[in-house]
């Protein structure tokens, strides 16, 4: 009776349930439907209302950019460029995602034990990261494809292949990414330490990454020629070269790009069939490949070594404070996910600061044809190691962080202002010895006088010490502690996303407001003046939030 | 040494998950909490360890106010939630030095006590692991050591024998009175009636947020001539019930 009750039922497509059910907890639509608490409910809207404005930023810069190109008569450039940088947001967004994706994900003993196949789990979690790969595709190419075909003839085959191009394009980003993540894990879970592994391993690749995409980027595209040096006129002439210039090298960086384009533009079936057997065939390899393989790498990343065979030592005894700092800094470093997210700015700045000491101030620049901006540079270097060094917040997040372990900090006698240090100390343990070495490189690579090296150096710390008391201000208001993984609080809530981005843009503002005149002070009196307006903030902010009792 | 003063406490946009409770627990009593799911059990529990915040009413922790004065109410006391979630990046050693850190235990004591319990619950062996690897049983035994480290005198416990094997069961109740016989509190939840009956020398029954008794563990049994704890639970529940409807 029963089987013949669930053979009539009609089974619902198993993908599309774990789809959903992943949806619905990425996105809080439940919070928004059955929540009574108003301040959670009103949290969650703010969340979106800030997502939302960042959405409307993101259009507006597309289709301005789109309007630039097809205004200089680099029309032709458009479809390729879409691609790129929807492409590139991908990639750089997926990458240190997929840990927590496909490996060790909170459910995945309550998942594998419904009757569901293993490829269908793995083409649940490829699904979940390809529809939110495709939003932001969309988000990038809509407005570009509509500024387009504005001034492009418009012709049906052109506007499918376009629409069908933003569906198809995130797939083959996605799955280098989702590759990366499945080689780092599967290679880290042979360790003891496979976070630990992992943490370094990412911030080696990415820096791979960024190193491979520079010195494509470097070769000479004629871009400073763009600019008449002596009379400051656009040159017409070197626009006109510059189309076939850039698109080979779009297409030699990345290329599928020359296939999609010459879909959209002559409406070739050929090269659109290619590019999207490429993309389906990539996905489906992947999907099948680690299929395979998925039980196999998550038993090794959840079935930890225990020895069994620890004997009482000697123990030491640390303060409150010592104690809470080592507790947050090994919650960051012993987190893949934490580390590579959080930590990334910093590594972003020794890189640059390193860069510039080895090959050169003058060669750098040259190679970013950013030559006649080295004065500037120069003048703003303080400014340019800041906002690297503040994409590295560990105090916006510490709070949340504690997630389930909240119970402990709340039930032991910890004065939150001890609580708060901590994760100021951990914050600056990153940032400060970055800060001063980077200062340090700088100061040789320009060879700056003892006023300046004093600015250079005074600088990022001012910036160090706001931004981490920031981090406790931002922390303090907008932490909770049910999140589901990590993913969603380091990369995806308000408090990364004001605490990594919201020191870089006063950052960069303050340093155009020193170097480019508008006030009438000098740069370094100005920058000077800045840091001791900073230090008094820094103080207030500090012992303002320190009376502040631990969010609950 | 705990003493609760007409608590309530409603959730918002619900009604009273607690409501006006006043209960006193003193030194020496092993004071059990009973009652059905959601009855109001671990809210209370929460308030009583400054983990939840409240409006109505008072309590108070060897004369501190847990609202006025939290840190020296938590000087006093260990708290373990039913199911402890404990940071797993940290490996059992290091999670017992943190907490022996935060309450300003010696080197030389620390050892000696965490040596003395790890051996009781027998998991000293483990205690270079990372806690991630741990069962659910042996995090509970890592949690319990890790509250009567200071040598609280009032522990308070939620479900605390869920989970633990027959064994370490034997091994909480020892301890359970041995920190009595040192003059400490202990005030805790059970669904496990037999163990309420067998180790409490008071019980407080709570019902939909309301105490249905309070009293020494002589007291209630003497309400019911012959019963036992199970058949007065069953009772109250079943009266109240009617009652309501």
């Amino acid at each position: 009776m029963m089987s013949s009750q669930m053979q009539n039922t009609k089974q619902k497509n198993l993908c599309f349930l774990l789809v959903k059910n992943r949806l619905m907890a990425q996105t809080g639509l439940n919070v928004f439907h059955y929540e009574k608490d108003k301040r959670k409910k009103n949290g969650k809207i703010a969340v979106m209302v800030a997502i939302g404005m960042c959405i409307a930023m993101l259009i507006g810069y597309c289709s301005a950019a789109a309007y630039g190109y097809a205004y200089l008569g680099l029309l032709e450039l458009i479809p390729g460029i879409a691609m790129t940088v929807s492409s590139v947001i991908v990639l750089f967004f997926t990458m240190f995602k997929t840990n927590g994706e496909f490996f060790g994900f909170r459910d995945y003993d309550m998942i594998m034990s419904l009757p569901i196949p293993i490829s269908t789990v793995v083409n649940s979690r490829f699904v979940n990261m390809y529809l939110w790969n495709t939003f932001f595709t969309i988000l990038v190419m809509l407005p570009m494809g509509t500024i387009y075909f504005i001034f492009e003839k418009v012709t049906f085959t052109g506007i499918l292949f376009w629409i069908l191009g933003m569906l198809l394009s995130p797939l083959i980003p996605t799955t280098i990414a989702a590759v990366f993540g499945a080689v780092i894990t599967a290679f880290s879970s042979k360790f003891r330490y496979a976070s630990a592994v992992a943490s370094v391993l990412s911030i080696a690749a990415i820096v791979g990454l960024m190193v491979l995409s520079m010195s494509a980027g470097s070769q000479e595209s004629g871009l400073s020629n763009l600019v008449d040096s002596k009379t400051g006129n656009l040159n017409q002439e070197v626009f006109s070269s510059l189309a076939p210039q850039i698109s080979e090298q779009l297409n030699r960086t990345y290329p599928p790009v020359a296939l999609f384009q010459r879909a959209v533009s002559k409406g070739d079936w050929v090269s659109f069939f290619l590019f999207a057997g490429i993309s389906i065939g990539w996905y489906g390899l992947f999907v099948f490949l680690l299929s395979i393989k998925f039980r196999q790498i998550n038993t090794a990343l959840t079935s930890h070594q225990s020895k069994a065979n620890y004997k009482m030592e000697k123990l030491y005894a640390s303060s409150t404070l010592l104690a809470l700092y080592k507790k947050t800094i090994a919650r960051i470093l012993k987190s893949t996910i934490c580390a590579t997210n959080l930590l990334i700015g910093c590594v972003m700045a020794i890189l640059f600061s390193t860069a510039i000491l080895v090959v050169g101030p003058e060669k750098m620049l040259k190679s970013m044809e950013m030559t006649p901006y080295l004065p500037v540079v120069k003048n703003a270097a303080g400014y340019v190691i800041a906002a690297m060094v503040s994409m590295t917040n560990t105090a916006s997040v510490s709070l949340a962080l504690e997630g389930k372990n909240i119970w402990l900090i709340q039930s032991l006698p910890i004065p939150p202002k001890k609580l708060y240090d901590s994760y100021l100390l951990t914050n600056l343990t990153f940032t400060l010895p970055t800060s001063v070495l980077c200062a340090i490189f700088f100061c040789i690579a320009f060879k700056v006088d003892v006023m300046t090296a004093f600015i250079i150096m005074l600088t990022p710390v001012a910036f160090s010490l706001f931004t981490a008391v920031m981090g406790i201000f931002i922390g303090n208001r907008l932490a909770y502690y049910d999140w589901q993984d990590e993913v969603q609080l380091v990369k995806q809530s308000m408090m990364s996303l004001f605490g990594m981005l919201g020191g870089m843009v006063v950052i960069s503002i303050c340093g155009v407001v020193a170097n480019s005149g508008i006030i009438p002070l000098q740069a370094n009196l100005f920058t000077l003046l800045l840091v001791v307006l900073l230090f008094v903030l820094t103080v207030i902010i500090y012992k303002h939030e320190s009376k502040r009792p631990i969010k609950e | 040494m705990l003493v609760i003063e007409h608590f309530s406490k409603t959730y918002k946009g619900s009604k009273k998950a607690v409501d006006d409770i006043s209960l006193k627990v003193e030194a020496g009593d092993i004071f059990g909490f009973i009652g059905h799911n959601g009855a109001g059990k671990s809210t209370t529990i929460k308030a009583v360890a400054g983990v939840l915040g409240f409006e109505e009413g008072e309590i108070s922790i060897h004369g501190h106010s847990i609202k006025k004065d939290p840190l020296l109410c938590k000087q006093e006391m260990a708290y373990i939630p039913d199911n402890p979630d404990l940071y797993e990046h940290l490996t059992g050693i290091q999670f017992l030095n943190f907490i022996a850190d935060i309450f300003g235990i010696s080197a030389d004591i620390r050892k000696e006590r965490i040596k003395k319990h790890a051996d009781e619950f027998e998991i000293t062996g483990n205690f270079g692991d990372l806690i991630s690897s741990y069962s659910q049983g042996m995090k509970q035994k890592l949690a319990i050591i890790g509250a009567v480290i200071h040598e609280p005198k009032l522990l308070v416990l939620d479900e605390p024998f869920v989970g633990l094997d027959p064994k370490a069961a034997v091994v909480l109740r020892g301890m359970m009175h041995e920190l009595c016989d040192a003059g400490s509190a202990i005030f805790f939840s059970t669904h496990v009636l037999d163990v309420a009956e067998k180790l409490c020398n008071k019980v407080a029954m709570i019902h939909h947020g309301k105490l249905a008794f309070a009293g020494t563990m002589e007291e209630m049994l003497a309400e019911k001539e012959g019963g036992s704890l199970e058949d007065i639970f069953m009772e109250v529940v079943n009266q109240k019930d009617v009652s309501e409807n």
